[in-house]
């Protein structure tokens, strides 16, 4: 597979994953930047993964996670927190969101990837496995359990803990 | 994710072979509970599709267009990081050379 494939292929996947885990744009964009840039450094390694889409999403948590190192937490937060009242979009669609992120907040940062994962991009806890760098069987309690958590809230419409 | 949680998340997701599809239409019919995991499993995934995004065709052209600037850079310093150690291999005194490569594991950290 050639670059400009793989980049028309996988580039909307790599920036809403980017999005839904920083929401902040510039940062986003940046991170997008490097894991495409890590893409076409190892290209030849492609052909040899089982699933490109994970591979690819591997290199840009790798790459979220080593510039969230680089960043004051406090100050990622606190862009997180302006984008959310600032995102441009239908008034239902960020009323429906903001509730949605809401409840996302209160999984863990391994489980909401695991969710974004299998509702989202669709990836197999296989997949998934191999993006976290976890066993398969982690992934799979972890997924029962955000699962029952996220069905339970939305059954309950509710925003509070529990 | 226990058998009938997967049945039904595979299924909402077209992901079920199609002999699995009749284990399905069959706990439709014999288990209401079942149902009710389709309908979770549906909401589950009507909501979480707010967070598939798009890149415009505009700003998908402009972060390849970065992207190719950087590869670019890194092309060239890659190339004169090379130039540049051969001309320090040959100019510089061969111990000095070797010390900075020990300590420095590079002439350029």
């Amino acid at each position: 597979m050639k670059f400009d494939e793989v980049y028309d292929e996988y580039a909307d996947t790599v920036y809403s994953f980017l999005r839904f885990r920083l929401r902040d744009v510039h940062l986003a964009e940046d991170i997008f930047q490097d894991t495409f840039v890590a893409v076409h450094a190892n290209l030849e390694r492609l052909a040899t993964v089982d699933s490109p889409k994970a591979w690819i999403l591997t290199i840009a948590r790798r790459k979220m996670i080593d510039r969230l190192r680089q960043i004051r937490q406090e100050e990622v937060l606190d862009r997180q927190d302006q984008m959310r009242v600032s995102v441009i979009s239908p008034e239902q669609r960020i009323v429906e969101q903001l509730d949605l992120d809401h409840m996302l907040d209160r999984l863990d940062d391994v489980s909401k990837i695991i969710i974004y994962g299998l509702y989202v991009e669709r990836l197999t806890c296989k997949e998934l496995a191999d993006m976290l760098e976890l066993p398969e069987g982690t992934v799979k309690s972890k997924s029962y359990a955000a699962r029952q958590k996220m069905k339970r809230w939305f059954e309950r419409g509710d925003r509070q803990d529990g | 994710m226990d058998e009938k949680e997967e049945l039904a998340y595979l299924y909402i997701h077209g992901m079920l072979p199609k002999e699995q599809k009749l284990r399905v239409f069959e706990l439709v019919r014999t288990e209401p509970e079942f149902t009710q995991l389709l309908t979770e499993e549906l909401l589950m995934v009507r909501s979480l599709e707010l967070y598939k995004l798009r890149l415009d065709e505009g700003k998908k052209a402009e972060l390849y267009d970065r992207i190719q600037d950087k590869v670019a850079l890194q092309g060239s310093a890659s190339w004169l990081s090379t130039i540049v150690r051969s001309v320090m291999r040959k100019t510089m005194p061969s111990i000095a050379y070797l010390t900075l490569i020990k300590v420095k594991g590079d002439v350029f950290t």
